[in-house]
């Protein structure tokens, strides 16, 4: 099924296009490393402040208030950029292991991300800069570390992997 | 002496030779170097965004940058150690090559601007530690620091699509396409 997927991607016009456009492909990946910088850095300042282990001069709700915004906007340019990145080149990624893990992870970080939103939204009472949480919320915020680390690698690991 | 037979010298020494015959050692290093370099360029963005007042307009410049400045060195660190051992894997391919030399050349603009930044502009920042944005000299260096450091991103793309090393899919009887499509266009070869 994913083969005849590739197939039909790479016979449309705008598979076509991007991979006659030679720059689309390299511009995307670095627009897609750009992206990856803004959610690595959100993703341990919120959950290192979670944690208690950094960032202790702002509360958890300022912390997270001040990067989610920027780390939903990075998933959207990263969504946008990968797409670009697939349909151009769609057995490289579609077949590819690395690329299958990288998505199951992504569906769970992106999980992790949001009930970790929910819970510093539902917390207001956590205004304090001392404040910490209990630790289911810290196990979501060990847990989407690893993940969008995870992610990270395996992406770096399709070119790598057949 | 010149830098290609420093680069050569380089090449053949054991370690060098380890890891441009091991199949996991590159990768690894590449792998390090690419998460370590993201952390570095999140993280000042977050500070230079506060200089240029576009972001946590609410908090002081310089807490903003002691949150900040330790993982934007630490992961530096990380990412110059783990980019040496991909460098000497192949160094004279490195050391000739254009899209590296420049982002080396970009590297020591980002280092010289931070220095002008911290000595002239900084030492002073008692004084317009909560303005935003912050004065015209400090809003130029955060906005001559993310273009560096956007620079040095494109600049080490492009260095894995100009030199192509010896990892990924090898081309193969199965897979011929790779050494026809390396020899029309490096970059339809992965990385």
């Amino acid at each position: 099924m994913l083969e005849s997927l590739c197939a039909w991607i790479e016979k449309t016009p705008l598979s076509a296009g991007i991979q006659n456009a030679g720059w689309i492909i390299p511009v995307s990946q670095i627009v897609h490393i750009l992206g990856l910088a803004v959610i690595l850095f959100s993703a341990l300042s919120i959950d290192l402040r979670i944690l208690g282990v950094a960032g202790r001069r702002t509360s958890v709700p300022g912390m997270a208030a001040h990067f989610l915004p920027w780390m939903w906007g990075a998933v959207v340019l990263m969504a946008a950029t990968g797409t670009i990145l697939i349909i151009g080149e769609p057995r490289r990624d579609l077949l590819n292991p690395a690329f299958q893990t990288k998505m199951l992870l992504l569906v769970c970080a992106l999980l992790s991300t949001a009930a970790i939103q929910r819970v510093v939204r539902s917390t207001p009472s956590l205004g304090g800069p001392r404040d910490s949480l209990g630790w289911p919320v810290r196990t979501l915020a060990v847990l989407s570390l690893a993940l969008w680390f995870s992610i990270a690698i395996c992406g770096r690991l399709i070119a790598y992997v057949t | 002496m010149s830098i290609v037979s420093i680069a050569t010298w380089i090449e053949a020494t054991g370690p060098a030779r380890a890891i441009a015959q091991s199949t996991w050692m590159f990768p690894a290093a590449e792998t390090v170097h690419v998460l370590a370099i993201a952390v570095v360029v999140g993280s000042i963005a977050v500070l230079d965004l506060r200089l240029l007042g576009v972001s946590w307009k609410s908090r002081p410049v310089t807490e903003v940058a002691r949150e900040v400045l330790p993982f934007t060195w630490t992961c530096f660190g990380i990412a110059a150690i783990a980019g040496s051992l991909m460098f000497v894997s192949a160094a004279v391919k490195y050391a000739t090559d254009l899209p590296f030399q420049l982002k080396m050349l970009l590297l020591l603009f980002a280092g010289a601007n931070m220095l002008i930044f911290h000595h002239f502009t900084y030492s002073g920042v008692e004084n317009w530690d909560h303005n935003a944005p912050s004065p015209r000299a400090a809003k130029v260096a955060a906005g001559l620091s993310l273009a560096f450091w956007v620079a040095v991103v494109v600049c080490g793309r492009m260095v894995s699509f100009t030199t192509q090393n010896d990892f990924g899919p090898p081309p193969s009887a199965s897979n011929p396409q790779a050494t026809i499509l390396a020899q029309l266009d490096p970059q339809a070869l992965p990385p």
